[in-house]
């Protein structure tokens, strides 16, 4: 049995709704659920103020959020299992700092799956700034799980991630994985400029232009790493359905400026 | 003597032979060609032949199609079996060091589930790396890529072991070196095609049966001169009249009864050579393994 929370307005103030996840609701009636306090702004209400909730929670427990839920934050944050389906745009946060379990949204926002440890987000759409980063003043980003994106993605990609996979279909924006620590982004339509920078370690598939990289970066050879076969099987488990197999790649190490260990992989062809 | 059973003609002693535990690993080998997969998997599995004397006992159980392997690329699964976990580990890393990432764009994959009783091949190789190794974690599996002079060696972290079985074998005697030779690559064909097991002598067959122990102290084992037919009549024989050369195949597996399997199948494939008189199985009385695989157990023709 799932639990359907239906946005009741179109605020522009956003509602926070941390913690209110499928593991944390599990065994809880809708009655119960409306009563748990969530913010709107700066004061503290009720789920029941902003949302109409139906159904329960079982032991698979699903919870779908529909109508207008952009001003939202942090749908599916720190979620450690179940399933959470976002049918419309979502605010920022969503799946920030989860550890486990699966969310599916339409389109996202900024600091998609910041910090996340663990589990899966898919979005069907587009996403905002920061998917997968560390927030300000922290050490790391996502250190596991997976994003993927079948559209956009804004800037700043993956910044300090430690490890897990992200996969954008479209473009990104500037300063993908930059300080990355390690993991592995594959981008499927062109990489902003200054991509990498400041990467230690980690592994950047770009596919399509030539990437626009930071000076710290040296090209190193054109070969086909048999590890790029177990990326693209990898990949096939969850439909990201970009070729990795069908060409050699062009690889890039950088940044210097942080000891060269990181590698940029360029798909001219993308599959 | 014991009693005799006969499978075509053929006369099959009612005995047993004996196997013991051993711990036991699988890899899987890819390369970009499959000759380039059947090197590395050869070269690793050289000097395999028994614990008795080499560090392990290895040999390649299949070749894998693009299709059936992790990387789409032709390879080989390789089985090796040692007496404990810590044995196991270090022969593997050794041969894997030596043979398999020196050798021309292979990759190397675990072939047995991961438990908590894995043994590191790549944990322990990749300090080849000299600190440029790249570790990549793809669900479970850490994975280690080594810079090499023709791009990179893509090696698992860790490798499931299991307690497999070595040691089930059979003895086949025939009245011509020839019959004998024709009868074991028989057998040692029929096993080998049964998954989960190796042959892990040359060629799959052995000539140098031994026995447990020597007149000289300082060996483990010796000639089993009871099969020897240049010794009849000065030493008590298993050797009928009429049988000039034996020769024994030794059958390592994963689990019994593909052991088991690989004999019923070793055994029926012999009976089928011209000259081939009797076929009987080494043991020590059931004082050694655990294992007994009796022939008579074995009499059903899995070909009908």
């Amino acid at each position: 049995m799932a639990l359907s929370l239906t946005r009741r307005d179109s605020s522009p103030i956003p509602v926070e709704v941390f913690g209110l996840t499928p593991d944390k609701l599990v065994g809880r009636n809708a009655n119960e659920i409306s009563r748990i306090k969530v913010l709107h702004g700066n004061r503290e209400e009720m789920v029941g103020d902003h949302f109409l909730a139906t159904g329960t929670l079982d032991a698979d427990p699903v919870v779908y959020f529909t109508g207008d839920c952009s001003a939202v934050k942090g749908i599916g944050a720190g979620m450690a299992g179940g399933f959470v389906v976002a049918n419309g745009p979502v605010g920022m946060h969503a799946g920030a700092r989860m550890s486990g379990g699966r969310l599916v949204l339409t389109d996202a926002s900024d600091w998609l799956g910041a910090e996340m440890t663990g589990g899966s987000i898919q979005v069907r759409g587009n996403a905002g700034n920061q998917a997968g980063a560390a927030y300000r003043g922290s050490r790391k980003g996502m250190r596991g799980g997976r994003i993927q994106i079948d559209g956009t993605a804004g800037d700043e990609l993956g910044l300090l991630m430690r490890r897990g996979r992200i996969s954008v279909g479209g473009a990104v924006g500037e300063f993908c994985g930059a300080s990355m620590i390690a993991g592995t982004i594959l981008v499927a339509g062109g990489v902003g400029p200054r991509c990498g920078a400041g990467m230690k370690r980690g592994t950047i598939v770009a596919f399509g232009k030539e990437p626009d990289l930071p000076p710290g970066f040296r090209y190193a050879c054109e070969y086909t790493p048999a590890f790029a076969r177990i990326l693209d099987r990898d990949g096939e488990a969850s439909d990201w359905g970009k070729d990795l197999t069908v060409s050699s790649v062009r690889l890039f190490r950088g940044d210097l400026t942080t000891g060269g260990r990181g590698e940029i992989w360029h798909v001219p062809s993308s599959g | 003597m014991a009693a005799l059973f006969h499978v075509r003609g053929v006369e099959v002693v009612d005995t047993f032979a004996e196997a013991f535990p051993m711990t036991a690993c699988a890899l899987v080998v890819t390369a970009e060609t499959i000759e380039w997969a059947r090197i590395a998997g050869t070269a690793a599995t050289g000097y395999a032949a028994s614990v008795i004397g080499c560090d392990a006992e290895a040999g390649i159980d299949a070749e894998l199609s693009p299709g059936q392997s992790p990387d789409g690329r032709p390879g080989v699964r390789i089985l090796f079996f040692a007496f404990n976990r810590d044995s196991l580990e270090k022969a593997v890393v050794n041969r894997v060091a030596q043979c398999v990432l020196t050798c021309a764009t292979t990759a190397v994959y675990g072939g047995l589930e991961i438990t908590e009783k894995a043994i590191r091949v790549g944990g322990n190789l990749r300090y080849f790396g000299d600190g440029w190794q790249i570790s990549k974690v793809i669900g479970d599996c850490r994975y280690w890529r080594i810079p090499t002079m023709d791009g990179e060696f893509l090696v698992v972290d860790k490798a499931g072991t299991t307690k497999g079985v070595a040691g089930g074998n059979l003895i086949i005697l025939a009245e011509t070196q020839a019959a004998a030779l024709n009868g074991a690559m028989a057998a040692a064909k029929a096993a080998r095609a049964v998954s989960g097991v190796i042959l892990p002598f040359p060629g799959g067959v052995v000539r140098s049966g031994s026995k447990v122990g020597s007149k000289y102290k300082a060996l483990k084992a010796s000639t089993n001169e009871a099969f020897c037919p240049t010794l009849r009549g000065v030493v008590p024989g298993e050797i009928p009249d009429g049988v000039n050369a034996a020769y024994e195949i030794v059958i390592d597996g994963l689990i019994i009864e593909m052991v088991s399997t690989a004999m019923r199948a070793g055994l029926h494939a012999a009976c089928r050579i011209p000259g081939v008189k009797r076929i009987t199985a080494g043991n020590f009385g059931g004082k050694l393994g655990p294992h007994h695989f009796f022939l008579r157990d074995l009499l059903g023709d899995p070909e009908g």
